[in-house]
């Protein structure tokens, strides 16, 4: 096949990538009529030939907010989640590689009810079993204070195209994207923007506890002031090998707007005391975390109206103490958001900026 | 042949500009429009209001300024949409449903949304709606949420100087 040169100018700055466990980087990038799957051997500094994934062309959506997603099982199958345009505008696509990226399964719908309602905010998690989790957004259940229902499939037969919906919540922030992680007990553990009665839109975890069951929400932010209004920032969380949550979080609270850091070491029942992070005065918002063993690391992104800059800080004891705020990376064009990526041993910030899209090794 | 892109670039926007102009009167919101929306209104009290698409909140303000709009349709609104230009044809099919299409419509259209929104309002996060109230002397006073016709009105009749922007 033809190589699609390096290249793929991202639909509104969206990608998203992660590691096989041979350290092969691998990212889904999306654009106007296709989505795309590529390679690099040497940590994002040159990619290999590209692959089409969808054999039609559809009218793909990725925001920042709703970017595509991608997992890398052990097995080397490659798992992906976009949305497109189908019998309803948004709707969300599973398809997977089983041939190390050379060709993809056709593409299907996840939902169930993808003929009558829109579903988006997708998120994909393997357990240890590599069994498959989908999670998205949907609205079939849409409520007037702007919520939309989370459900999520799980399957180990991915490819028969199967997905039994479960619904997990009603009262999710349609417009913020929810956060996923496995915990040691290989069970995922979800954190999600809610609206509370009174256009409250705080967060809460949640924790599936068998294959059937999920714990009620636990709430676990207390910033938001009533406001119905859209934020477009969902959390992120990662969940350490002890199983403490590392949550990061935007509120546009009444004293204090930005973004915010806490723990749990039960899964919401008590909570560190809440950390703001970031410049308030450049608009910090979009953090993501990631942790490896006792290393956390969080990032976020500021802008000071000429520089989209990357901030990152490390905690080496689990999230205890950090260090101080550094600059990884700066443009003056737009960018999507920072996200983090880990091989196992190291961590990595994946962020696209302009049109080029930069892998930076985070040092501890 | 390193010039191409650039080309394509500006053919799209071009092209995307006589979708606009056919879909009604929508103007492309790019650096320097603000100013210049605030200097076509000047002396005026008005309402800017910024909304998407994708956002149910503005939903129910596009509700509430169509009726805001027939009870009084001698206050200025100004809309500016944050979508992208190649969604102009879902932001003309949403305005009409509201009869909204005859107000001053912007589309974002510059390359870089986050910049756009920093001309507006250095301490916006972004949210939606936003609506941004100005007196004759141009004094604004921002509120981020939907707002009911009733807001509208005791912030569009108030014109003593507003409260500092939130």
């Amino acid at each position: 096949m033809m190589a699609q040169k390096q290249p793929l100018q991202p639909l509104h700055n969206t990608v998203a990538a992660g590691f096989d466990k041979n350290g092969v980087l691998w990212r889904i990038v999306p654009s106007e009529k296709s989505v795309w799957v590529d390679s690099s051997a040497d940590n994002g500094k040159t990619f290999g030939p590209a692959v089409k994934v969808n054999p039609e062309p559809q009218k793909i959506h990725a925001t920042p907010e709703d970017p595509p997603q991608i997992a890398i099982g052990r097995s080397g199958s490659i798992y992906l989640l976009y949305s497109a345009d189908d019998r309803q505008k948004a709707t969300t696509f599973f398809t997977l590689s089983t041939d190390e990226g050379r060709s993809f399964s056709r593409p299907m719908p996840v939902s169930d009810h993808a003929d009558r309602a829109r579903n988006y905010m997708d998120a994909l998690l393997l357990d240890r079993n590599e069994n498959l989790y989908v999670f998205w957004h949907d609205q079939r259940h849409e409520l007037p204070n702007g919520s939309l229902a989370l459900y999520y499939a799980s399957t180990n037969t991915p490819l028969s195209g199967q997905f039994a919906n479960h619904a997990i919540s009603d009262d999710i922030c349609s417009c913020c994207r929810t956060a996923v992680a496995l915990a040691p007990d290989n069970q995922p553990v979800v954190l999600a923007r809610m609206v509370f009665p009174g256009h409250i839109r705080d967060h809460a975890l949640f924790k599936q506890i068998n294959a059937t069951t999920w714990s009620a929400p636990r709430r676990v932010s207390w910033e938001s002031r009533a406001l119905d209004a859209c934020p477009e920032q969902g959390p992120a969380l990662a969940v350490d090998g002890r199983g403490r949550s590392h949550m990061v979080w935007f509120s546009l609270g009444e004293d204090r707007q930005g973004i915010f850091y806490a723990h749990t070491d039960d899964y919401g029942k008590t909570l560190s005391p809440p950390q703001s992070l970031g410049n308030p005065e450049h608009l910090a918002v979009h953090p993501d975390v990631l942790a490896v063993e006792d290393l956390a690391v969080i990032v976020w992104q500021e802008f000071d109206g000429a520089y989209h800059r990357v901030f990152g800080i490390v905690s080496a004891d689990r999230g205890e103490q950090w260090s101080k705020p550094a600059v990884l990376a700066e443009t003056r064009s737009e960018s999507g958001q920072p996200k983090l990526i880990g091989n196992g041993r190291q961590i990595f910030l994946s962020w696209v900026k302009g049109q080029t899209h930069e892998i930076i090794e985070i040092k501890r | 042949m390193k010039k191409i892109p650039k080309l394509i670039g500006i053919a799209s926007l071009l092209l995307a500009m006589t979708a606009i102009t056919q879909a009604g009167s929508f103007r492309p919101f790019i650096s320097g429009s603000y100013q210049k929306i605030l200097a076509d209104h000047q002396g005026t009290p008005f309402a800017l209001i910024l909304w998407s698409l994708s956002c149910s909140s503005c939903l129910k303000e596009m509700s509430a300024l169509a009726e805001l709009k027939q009870r009084h349709p001698e206050f200025t609104l100004v809309l500016i949409s944050t979508d992208t230009l190649d969604e102009i044809k879902e932001i003309n099919q949403l305005l009409e449903r509201h009869l909204l299409t005859d107000l001053e419509n912007w589309v974002f259209a510059g390359h870089n949304a986050q910049t756009l929104r920093f001309e507006i309002d250095p301490a916006w996060y972004g949210e939606l709606p936003r609506t941004y109230f100005f007196n004759r002397s141009q004094q604004r006073t921002a509120i981020s949420g939907a707002l009911s016709p009733e807001d509208f009105l005791s912030l569009l009749k108030d014109d003593r100087p507003p409260a500092p922007s939130q």
